[in-house]
């Protein structure tokens, strides 16, 4: 019955309305910068929240951190409560390059890659033995002890201690980088342009430039997680996630893909870690504590395990919902006064509710909504008869 | 000429003997039924030849080779699939995309070639096709691009038969496929295996409780009672066998 208005997958109708959500899509990431580049701060039953550029650069950050646990913890099945650890040593691989050997940001990913590969493959050994709660464990102490390595005496000199990096580079946008004078087309615009300030200060250019860098790496590697995900390696790691008796009986190697799980999911932790690098220009040992490994599980859940969408509504619920719930100061229409650390306890709230109400979070429920107003009916392959 | 060789297996799991020195062997392109009553260790004898359990003593040999010493994610690569009592499918995955999987050992894209798109086009399209074939063959297309959850379970049954066929076994074991089947699906399930077999030349080594079923497509039939092999030979011989009447088909007449 639900098949009955659905357009059938690969048709010409089914590519049109693809090709218009991404441009759609390519609009709102391309236009979104310049809207919030004078960050936009609303007031909402007497609690002014701030929707800034700056928090969006950080939560694309967080978007690939999360797409990379989702490859070891959502696809095949391996709980790891140190992805933080992974994200940390890139951001920190990437500082020391920087600042020691004058390497450019992006440059680095050439040693952080295939280091943090390496890094995840060594770390997937024990998963081999070990599953579930106890796996989570022994991750978890990873995760808890990376900031007391960042401060051991022995290499203190180089990745400063608990003071951190500064890190010594500025992401200047290259001369020929046009976001002034598109500002000022978009300001020019009637209406809507009066939201678009009349062209960028030196900082918020800045700030423009970095997020339009974090945008094509995250975009290349969800394009590259996607390609790995929706074929053979794919199937192999769901299916080791949810039988691996049949798995290994379907000649999946199950020592080789969950080392590789690993692998592939500390290389695209690596990245974020880099990502984050960029965006603040600072590391600290404390910020890849394990209260980042536990936020980056929450969104993996809230937004959906197994789901590539599910990554991009993850990052931008652990980044902006502890930020609007601590700037929510008094209970939203009234005067009281809310105290205490209730952000933390908003997004605890939050990943209850996801948990009841759509266990496959997010992406489920848009998934949902998708097959309900848009169905595509998929099809057999093009050689058969029936 | 024999395909399968089971050699003096005894499988301990504690202080439970789960099969004693159980010893036969399955001639290629014949069908062999393995019965026994519940507890007796067929499906023990299938974990052990598809390496999911060791067995303290002796040998297999799969045309000669010694099954023992390879891992378990090897076997579908010799040429043996498998079915399972209690189904071994992915929820997580549609029922098309969980009989491609049977084709893994088949297939070669790796990680490195699958981000780039280095060939994984063409593999992945002709491993669709594999699978649809399989599809076709044992009338599931109509759940194809359901989830492999929520179906009957002798469809699901089904999806576990596609699955091990498009593996391309030489030998494949059957762990009671008649299982929550009418009588008279159970008859039509007797014809497709003997098509399948005939079609695709596969020995086939069959795990029933389903008597008549066994019986009637089986070219030799080896009866376990408590983990050790009590009687051997044609349908006939066995029924007639004094100790499987007594140890197994005696309680069920």
């Amino acid at each position: 019955m639900r098949a009955m208005g659905a357009v059938a997958a690969g048709s010409r109708q089914h590519r049109r309305r693809q090709i218009i959500g991404w441009v759609l899509f390519a609009l709102v990431v391309a236009l979104i910068p310049f809207l919030i580049a004078e960050t936009y701060s609303p007031t909402i039953f007497g609690n002014r929240y701030t929707f800034g550029l700056g928090n969006l650069s950080q939560a694309i950050a967080l978007m690939v951190a999360i797409l990379g646990l989702n490859i070891a913890t959502g696809y095949s099945g391996q709980l790891s409560l140190g992805h933080s650890f992974f994200v940390g040593s890139g951001a920190y691989l990437t500082a020391v390059l920087v600042n020691e050997f004058h390497w450019s940001y992006l440059s680095t990913l050439g040693v952080v890659v295939p280091g943090l590969f390496v890094f995840g493959v060594l770390f997937g050994i024990p998963a081999l033995r070990i599953q579930g709660l106890y796996l989570g464990l022994l991750t978890f102490a990873v995760a808890a002890v990376f900031p007391s390595i960042i401060r051991l005496d022995e290499i203190k000199d180089r990745t400063g201690g608990s003071n951190g990096l500064l890190i010594e580079s500025d992401l200047e946008p290259p001369t020929w980088a046009p976001l002034d004078t598109v500002t000022g087309w978009l300001h020019a615009i009637p209406g809507v342009g009066s939201r678009v300030p009349d062209g960028l200060t030196g900082r918020q250019e800045e700030a423009v430039y970095k997020y339009f860098l974090l945008v094509i790496v995250a975009l290349v590697c969800f394009w590259l997680v996607r390609n790995i995900l929706a074929g053979r390696v794919g199937r192999a790691l769901v299916a080791i996630r949810d039988n691996q008796l049949g798995a290994a009986a379907n000649g999946v190697n199950l020592a080789a893909y969950k080392t590789l799980s690993f692998g592939i999911s500390a290389a695209v932790g690596g990245v974020a870690g880099t990502m984050l690098a960029m965006h603040s220009g600072f590391v600290g040992p404390d910020e890849f504590g394990f209260s980042m490994a536990i936020l980056l599980i929450v969104g993996l859940i809230v937004g959906g395990a197994g789901t590539l969408h599910g990554a991009v509504v993850g990052g931008l619920a652990i980044q902006f919902v502890p930020v609007w719930s601590s700037q929510t100061q008094t209970l939203p229409g009234t005067d009281v006064a809310l105290e205490g650390p209730y952000g933390t306890a908003i997004l605890g709230g939050l990943l209850i509710a996801i948990i009841f109400a759509l266990p496959g979070g997010a992406a489920q429920g848009f998934r949902r909504i998708k097959s309900q107003l848009m169905p595509v009916a998929p099809q057999p392959p093009t050689g058969s008869t029936g | 000429m024999v395909l399968l060789d089971v050699t003096g297996v005894t499988v301990r799991f504690g202080g439970v003997t789960a099969l004693r020195d159980l010893s036969f062997t399955v001639d290629e392109g014949s069908i062999c039924g393995l019965i026994g009553p519940n507890g007796a260790g067929k499906t023990t004898l299938f974990n052990v030849v598809s390496r999911v359990y060791d067995a303290q003593e002796g040998a297999v040999a799969f045309e000669g080779a010694d099954l023992l010493a390879r891992p378990a994610h090897a076997i579908s690569g010799l040429g043996i699939g498998r079915t399972f009592q209690n189904l071994a499918l992915w929820p997580g995955m549609t029922v098309m995309q969980n009989v491609m999987v049977g084709a893994h050992h088949r297939s070669s894209i790796g990680a490195l070639r699958a981000a780039l798109r280095w060939g994984s086009g063409r593999e992945e399209a002709s491993l669709a096709q594999t699978a649809w074939d399989a599809l076709e063959e044992l009338s599931l297309t109509d759940v194809a691009f359901h989830p492999a959850a929520g179906l009957p379970f002798g469809t699901l049954k089904r999806v576990e038969l596609a699955r091990a066929l498009v593996s391309r076994p030489r030998l494949l074991m059957l762990d009671e496929p008649a299982t929550g089947l009418t009588q008279t699906e159970v008859g039509e399930l007797a014809d497709l295996l003997v098509a399948l077999a005939q079609r695709h030349s596969l020995t086939l080594l069959l795990v029933e409780h389903h008597m008549g079923m066994v019986m009637g497509v089986s070219d030799k039939v080896v009866v376990l009672d408590f983990g050790a092999k009590i009687a051997e030979g044609s349908p006939a011989e066995v029924q007639n066998d004094p100790a499987v009447v007594e140890a197994y088909l005696g309680a069920e007449q």
